[in-house]
């Protein structure tokens, strides 16, 4: 029957975080948490491992040698498949975890719809303490009174040419209020348009 | 520094916003800045905490933009100083909270510490009581099917629930009505994908290893989509689809990939009431001389558990208790530290009336009685919820006399009047009925107007909702829905089937010698008392249905349905039933949620005490003694 088939959902889990980096065109997005999938490897570990006790059980009672290695054999086959589930469950895990990190760098505290969608919700909770201890270690008062995530590269100038894509309301900004209303340009202070630029409000200009 | 800079400048704020990538809005920075130094701090390093503190309150929020608007902003200082405050409470006078008696442990503190000013002990012990009363009126959440209920779409190549922004209307486009049985549809099957006896097994199973696991495979049912059955004759199948009667007496089943007529002459059906538009799981064969399905099995799709649903969808809010700050949705995670919560609140009553005429003197003499009875006590209830009707002639083309009807609200006023802790300290809840006036016909119906209500009845009580029917309300970890509909005999007349008893008899039991614990013997019990009642409760909770009927013999908003779901599953269901006498039902399906009829008030005077610590159910009954 299907007993070919094992670690075969692991490695369709595998496949699928694998080629959503390839596939997708900015490092922030996040495909999908299947729950579905990873739930059905748990269910796969757990027939696993009833079956590896059945034939603990039985390997008490056999005792032709050659009937022992048959079962010693069975047993390190299930054995190593549930480590193999294990292995590629931890993975996709790992690779969702280091991208909800990305996250926080690349698109700011604030976390879309769009994309809050495509987590679990343990995953958000991750994100949100992420980010506490993340602006704890960047705030005043505990940490270094910097932010971190701005300027990964050098800027050349201290100031950029910014086009608003959408109405956004009327924004308080160091050199004074601000009416980002659409399509009107404005020039601000590089630090502070860099998160709306990040999150799409804003459109660099002068992208030289 | 200067005079002026006395304060923190916007400058500076903006810096600490900056450094966490956030960028105020201009109204938000003038409310803080406003905020700030109405606060007089006494120096900067104290405003920067406070700062700060904002800050770590936005940072547990979670954020859809950087920019902050001054909602937001109000948000997160309310949290943080309702917190504070909670903590500071907390903190000092730790015995007090792990103690009950709260007179007792107040006595022993005035002993402990002379040294503590007397008047402003007081001062906290009042303040302290009027938070704790503010805490437990908070953990009661109304979510009104208008006013909260958010809308749902399911998304099948996600698996997700995505929220649908639009605003529900009451004059949908056609499509919505094609989405009523769609998303019900689509909620059961992404709840059955979940229960183990129809998800594969992990490997094919051939050797009999053990018991269970044989009977497992045997009970491991793939279902089959209705179009891949045209042609496969041989082999039972297992389906799931939409009962549906296409024409007079032909039934057919319905799935989104396609329709099949079924035969049902020869089904033999597991409780519940099998209603047309119900969600079906059917096993049998396709006959091979008519092509028709001829369904040897009948059955509702199991139910599941609230944890294992909420673990499921990712915590979606499905009720709408996520309301501004105060509130969030339910968390798998929050689920024990909720329990626990809910455990030390012993004290705590609700009480649940349905069909209380208000234009009726005896009715009106019972509720004095029970507002007498708890007005003596020391904890009156936190929630009294009223069903209707409230008038003894229901409204309807004959009865149109608006003006007694806002009298009778008055009536209540001035006798809660002379109760003024029930009136201060009890939330109240009214539901109205099919007989009260406005538009009864369609579900969700909204709540009472101000126009009929009158405004006695608002100005005497502190805490008052006239919400919609039905009404959920969240306390803690437990849902609880109230439902004021004559539901049983309306499900009883839709049936397809007749609804078969499977129980057998006391005797049976005995015979069997099963071994039952005495709650599981008095739930049978009672199921045999009323067996419709108990084919209701499971149908409905199985169906994650207030009402799995079709629309012409129970009419609903097409964009409204989700306020009639019952997903997940809620912990007690109130039907204000008036077909059925008072009656309760335990642990229905197995999975911790009771279905609770309170009975007619002003039939027998008879009500129901939810006690939510316990969770637990009391049918009392009050007679209507002479004053």
């Amino acid at each position: 029957m299907s007993s070919t088939s094992f670690g075969k959902k692991a490695t369709e889990l595998v496949k699928e975080i694998a080629s959503s980096v390839e596939s997708s065109a900015s490092p922030s997005s996040i495909p999908p948490y299947n729950d579905e999938l990873v739930r059905s490897i748990l269910e796969e570990v757990k027939a696993h491992y009833q079956e590896n006790r059945s034939l603990a059980e039985k390997l008490k009672q056999v005792t032709g040698k050659e009937e022992q290695e048959g079962i010693t054999a069975a047993i390190q086959t299930h054995h190593h498949s549930i480590l193999r589930n294990k292995k590629a469950l931890m993975i996709y895990l790992n690779e969702r975890v280091k991208r909800i990190q990305s996250l926080r760098w690349t698109l700011g505290v604030g976390l879309p719809d769009s994309i809050s969608e495509n987590l679990s919700h343990s995953e958000r909770d991750y994100f949100t303490e992420y980010s506490k201890i993340l602006n704890k270690y960047m705030g005043k008062k505990e940490g270094i009174n910097m932010n971190l995530i701005l300027d990964r590269d050098p800027p050349k100038e201290h100031k950029v040419q910014v086009r608003c894509t959408k109405d956004h309301g009327v924004i308080y900004f160091k050199d004074g209020v601000v009416d980002l209303k659409k399509d009107s340009v404005h020039l601000l202070r590089r630090e502070e348009a860099q998160p709306l630029i990040s999150e799409g409000v804003l459109e660099k200009l002068d992208d030289t | 520094m200067g005079q002026q800079t006395q304060h923190l400048r916007p400058n500076e704020i903006n810096g600490l916003f900056q450094n966490q990538s956030l960028t105020l809005e201009a109204k938000a920075m003038r409310a803080l800045t406003a905020l700030i130094q109405k606060k007089e701090f006494d120096s900067r390093e104290k405003e920067e905490d406070y700062v700060e503190d904002i800050l770590n309150a936005l940072d547990g929020k979670c954020l859809q933009t950087s920019v902050v608007s001054e909602e937001i902003a109000r948000e997160a200082v309310g949290e943080m100083e309702r917190k504070k405050e909670i903590e500071n409470v907390i903190n000092r006078d730790a015995p007090m909270a792990v103690d009950e008696e709260d007179g007792e442990v107040g006595e022993k503190e005035d002993d402990d510490d002379v040294d503590v000013d007397d008047e402003s002990d007081d001062e906290d012990r009042a303040n302290q009581e009027r938070l704790q009363n503010e805490l437990r009126d908070e953990a009661i959440v109304v979510c009104d099917a208008f006013a909260h209920a958010p809308r749902y779409q399911y998304d099948e190549t996600r698996n997700v629930f995505a929220k649908i922004d639009q605003p529900a209307t009451m004059d949908a486009e056609a499509d919505s009505k094609i989405n009523v049985y769609r998303e019900r549809f689509h909620l059961l099957r992404q709840r059955m994908s979940r229960h183990e006896s129809f998800t594969k097994p992990a490997f094919g199973k051939k050797k009999k290893g053990n018991e269970d696991a044989s009977t497992n495979a045997n009970n491991t049912n793939e279902l089959t989509p209705l179009r891949s059955l045209v042609g496969q004759c041989y082999g039972p199948r297992v389906v799931m689809g939409c009962l549906s009667q296409v024409e007079d007496g032909i039934f057919h089943l319905e799935d989104p990939t396609g329709s099949m007529r079924i035969d049902l002459t020869a089904a033999a059906a597991t409780s519940g009431m099998f209603c047309e538009n119900c969600v079906v799981i059917a096993t049998g064969e396709v006959r091979k001389t008519d092509g028709i399905f001829e369904v040897s099995a009948l059955g509702h799709p199991p139910a599941e558990t609230r944890r294992k649903t909420l673990e499921a969808t990712n915590a979606t809010d499905f009720m709408g208790a996520a309301q501004g700050g105060k509130h969030v949705a339910l968390r798998p995670r929050d689920l024990d530290e909720l329990i626990k919560t809910e455990k030390k609140a012993k004290d705590e009553r609700f009480v649940v009336i349905s069909d209380c005429y208000l234009d009726d003197s005896k009715c009106l003499r019972r509720l004095r009685n029970i507002f007498e009875v708890y007005d003596q006590s020391p904890k009156p209830p936190g929630l009294f919820v009223f069903m209707g009707d409230f008038t003894r002639v229901p409204f309807g083309p004959t009865k149109y006399d608006f003006a007694s009807y806002t009298k009778s609200f008055d009536q209540l006023a001035d006798l809660l009047d002379e109760y003024p802790s029930i009136r201060e300290e009890c939330r109240f809840v009214f539901v109205p009925g099919p007989g009260d006036p406005g538009n009864t016909s369609a579900y969700p119906r909204p709540g009472l107007p101000a126009a009929l209500r009158g405004h006695k009845i608002t100005a005497c009580l502190q805490k008052v909702e006239f919400a919609s029917n039905p009404c959920k309300i969240r306390w803690h970890s437990q849902d609880l829905v109230f439902f004021r509909d004559d539901l049983q005999a309306r499900a009883r007349r839709g049936c397809v089937l007749p609804p078969v008893d499977d129980l057998g008899t006391e005797e049976d039991d005995e015979r069997l010698q099963l071994d039952m614990s005495p709650r599981e013997r008095e739930r049978r019990k009672a199921m045999r008392e009323k067996p419709l009642f108990h084919h209701l409760a499971m149908t409905l909770v199985q169906q994650s249905h207030l009402s799995p009927l079709p629309l012409t013999q129970m009419p609903i908003y097409w964009e409204r349905d989700q306020a009639m779901w019952l997903y997940p599953a809620p912990n007690a269901i109130f039907l204000g039933d008036r077909s059925e006498t008072q009656c309760k039902m335990t642990d229905v399906c197995g999975v911790e949620t009771m279905m609770v009829n309170p009975g007619c008030f002003a039939d027998d005077g008879s009500f129901a005490i939810y006690n939510p610590s316990e969770r637990e159910a009391d049918l009392s009954v009050v007679s209507a003694a002479e004053m």
